[in-house]
């Protein structure tokens, strides 16, 4: 990958991008991608329709790249484009509270179907434990957890994101951690303080 | 329950002392573990398809574009060549008996219209003249 953290390498990059240059939107796209599909995967609970919609952020980033002024990061622009394709396909998509579609950690090894053994484990049962409370959560809450506490975006870049505001951002992360100290007080100690 | 809990978890609008205290709940310890339990979270791995997939769709947006174009150039050409080749055949001429009765109507018009002598009252245009036999 092309300059590591550098921003100078990463403006120069964009601009490439911006005149069309798809080798340089490549780079663009592997740097973020980690990223983009973390995100959007704990959002939409589905491997399948993360991968659509990762591939759906990027071309859309790409057909818009020149509108693309540097005021936010590269990350939070990207971040805010796969959210709001996110809302639209929870608006399109059957709902499904169904827990066991949820695909973040197989209880089986999909190819030789034998138990997976990081659920034997403390930290594997709290991994578990972690990502289906984020999976309860509604999708608004969820968002701006997996952005503040995942991805690390401050509460002004969310509110960007999201489009909400800052106060909204906080009232929603305090209610979001709040149902996931609930949900993992067996794993927290001394449990639930209200 | 504390009344900024409640306005939190609606969404609603917070005053500077509920805001303070949403500050601090979201900086306490019990806060900042659950954070903590969040941000430890490992990434998942991106598929090594979405990269091609991606790079795939780029290039068959540009690719489309050439052949929306050129698409669209020969259904112009060949539109302008159907009008072109729809046309009928030239009208034929007026036959001579034809053409000798239109003069003779128009001599026949320009005799009987009797013009002002002067041309100043063209009032007078319109009078037709008392048509006289013509010899046969």
């Amino acid at each position: 990958m092309a300059g590591g953290s550098d921003p100078t390498v990463e403006e120069a990059l964009i601009r490439r991008a911006k005149a069309k240059d798809t080798e340089a939107f490549g780079w663009l796209v592997e740097r973020y991608q980690a990223r983009i599909y973390s995100y959007i995967r704990r959002l939409v609970r589905s491997r399948e329709e993360a991968e659509d919609l990762t591939q759906d952020t990027f071309v859309k980033a790409y057909r818009n790249i020149d509108r693309y002024d540097g005021r936010a990061s590269m990350a939070t622009w990207l971040f805010r484009i796969a959210s709001n394709l996110c809302i639209d396909a929870s608006r399109n998509r059957s709902r499904r509270v169904d827990a066991v579609s949820i695909e973040i950690m197989p209880v089986r090894d999909p190819e030789d179907g034998t138990w997976n053994p990081e659920l034997h484990s403390v930290a594997g049962e709290m991994r578990a434990a972690v990502e289906a409370a984020i999976a309860d959560l509604k999708e608004p809450l969820r968002a701006v957890l997996l952005l503040h506490d995942v991805e690390g975006l401050t509460y002004e870049e969310i509110a960007g994101v999201v489009d909400v505001p800052l106060g909204t951002v906080k009232s929603r992360l305090f209610v979001a951690r709040k149902s996931l100290q609930k949900a993992l007080s067996p794993f927290l100690e001394g449990g639930v303080s209200q | 329950m504390s009344d900024w809990i409640i306005k939190a978890e609606r969404e609603e609008p917070l005053n500077e002392t509920e805001a303070q205290a949403l500050e601090e709940a979201l900086q306490a310890p019990e806060s900042q573990t659950v954070a903590q339990m969040v941000g430890s979270l490992p990434p998942f791995d991106a598929p090594t398809t979405i990269s091609k997939r991606v790079a795939s769709a780029i290039s068959m947006r540009g690719r489309l574009r050439y052949a929306y174009g050129f698409g669209a150039a020969a259904a112009a050409c060949l539109a302008v060549f159907a009008v072109l080749s729809q046309e009928g055949p030239e009208q034929a001429p007026v036959t001579q008996s034809e053409a000798s009765e239109l003069l003779e109507w128009h001599y026949e018009a320009a005799a009987t219209t009797v013009l002002p002598g002067d041309g100043a009252n063209l009032a007078g245009f319109s009078q037709v003249a008392t048509q006289e036999a013509r010899p046969q």
